[in-house]
């Protein structure tokens, strides 16, 4: 019992950690540097994506017994996309503001390597409480990165952060507006792999 | 194997499809209802851009203005052109311009963008519905530069005006000129040919004209 607990804490600490999408396995990028130009998108980007990977995990790994091989793609596409679509749906309902913010890279969570990845080297493979906390890893892991981004980005570049002013009004008539364009995002990726590469170091020491 | 390999398809595609249904029976009514109530306030943000809110009056299609300064208004809007040109009316009735709307489609979503003519042709306002995700804060500075604007000065300034090309690829520029100009063009032809009045509300059969 002992044993299983850790493993699942394993599974869970595994995707914010050493398994970290965006600072590890640098997967889904795109959609990290696009949608982190302020903290409430990103927020809203990462509980999304959060949502699609952990249903999609647990159902995959549910049906992993009585889905043939061969047709183990298709499945997971559907099966990722109908979650996606759900989300669409809700936040176009309940969080307009937070729907338009995303845009179009919320309906390309479908196509996220991230998702996908997970699915086929995880959850066709482990049961479902063990797909549950990996995709809870993986995601709470995602949004840290993304919302962290975002923070960084939008203070940075418009003065304020989930809209509200931090740095004065003197900041924000004249911001550092580069940090909100891509290659802020870049340049904010880069400084979070740093950053991680020597808090890693630095432990193993 | 055939067979179980269609059967699970079959059962993943109905569980999918029925939850979809679920969902979409659950939230249409609301993103049906949002998407009305959008429209309205983006219209009435380009036409009064520096109002501080609009209020929905009990009677429909009217709307209570109110300003920084603290002054209030009721307006009125109609439609002109189904789902493409609406009226601005002040309470008396007198027209106090147009909102007409340009649509393009890229990357699968609809970039809406809502320009706001007085009755002097100039532009009042404009406001982009982008739904592209790439951020609204630079449009809105971008969009800035179409205010108080003649048919005249908008072309990009490679074409000898004034528009400078946008910071995003969310949409094509020149497509967007091209339909403000035209737009612009058409309703100065209905003012000069008194297809529109300034101080009329349009007849009905005058709407259909347009």
């Amino acid at each position: 019992m002992i044993a299983r607990r850790i493993n699942v804490w394993k599974h869970f600490s595994d995707g914010v950690t050493t398994n970290n999408p965006v600072l590890v396995l640098m997967l889904g990028l795109c959609s990290v540097i696009a949608v982190s130009t302020n903290a409430l998108s990103a927020l809203g980007m990462g509980i999304a994506f959060t949502f699609v990977m952990v249903c999609s995990n647990v159902l995959i790994s549910v049906v992993r017994n009585v889905t043939p091989d061969t047709i183990r793609i298709p499945v997971f596409i559907i099966i990722i996309s109908t979650f996606v679509t759900i989300t669409d749906y809700v936040l176009q309902a309940f969080m307009p503001v937070i729907h338009s913010q995303l845009g179009i890279f919320l309906p390309l969570i479908a196509i996220n390597c991230i998702v996908f990845g997970r699915a086929e080297s995880f959850a066709s493979k482990n049961k479902p409480v063990a797909s549950l906390f990996d995709g809870l890893g993986i995601g709470i892991g995602f949004t840290i990165v993304i919302f962290l981004m975002g923070a960084i980005r939008e203070i940075l570049g418009n003065g304020t952060i989930c809209g509200k002013m931090v740095l004065g009004k003197a900041f924000a008539a004249s911001p550092i507006a580069f940090m909100i364009l891509p290659p802020g995002g870049f340049l904010v990726i880069a400084f979070l792999i740093g950053m991680k590469n020597w808090l890693s170091n630095k432990g193993e020491k | 194997m055939k067979l179980k390999m269609i059967l699970s398809l079959t059962i993943v595609c109905l569980v999918s499809a029925f939850s979809l249904a679920g969902i979409y029976q659950i939230t249409n009514t609301k993103i049906e209802k949002d998407k009305a109530g959008r429209l309205e306030f983006n219209l009435l943000e380009a036409m009064f851009p520096g109002v501080k809110s609009f209020l929905p009056t009990n009677k429909p299609g009217f709307y209570t203005l109110s300003e920084t300064s603290g002054i209030t208004k009721t307006v009125s809007l109609k439609p002109l052109i189904p789902d493409t040109v609406w009226g601005i009316y002040a309470n008396d009735n007198q027209m106090t311009g147009i909102v007409f709307k340009i649509s393009q489609y890229k990357f699968g979503k609809t970039v809406e963008t809502y320009v706001a003519l007085g009755n002097d042709t100039v532009i009042k306002g404009i406001t982009t519905v982008e739904g592209l995700g790439t951020g609204t804060k630079s449009n809105d500075s971008w969009l800035s530069q179409f205010i108080n604007k003649k048919e005249t000065d908008i072309l990009l300034k490679k074409d000898g005006g004034t528009i400078e090309v946008a910071p995003s690829t969310a949409m094509s520029v020149r497509v967007m000129i091209n339909s403000i100009r035209e737009n612009i063009n058409t309703y100065k032809y209905l003012l000069e040919t008194k297809q529109i009045t300034e101080t009329k509300v349009i007849e009905t059969s005058r709407q259909d004209s347009l």
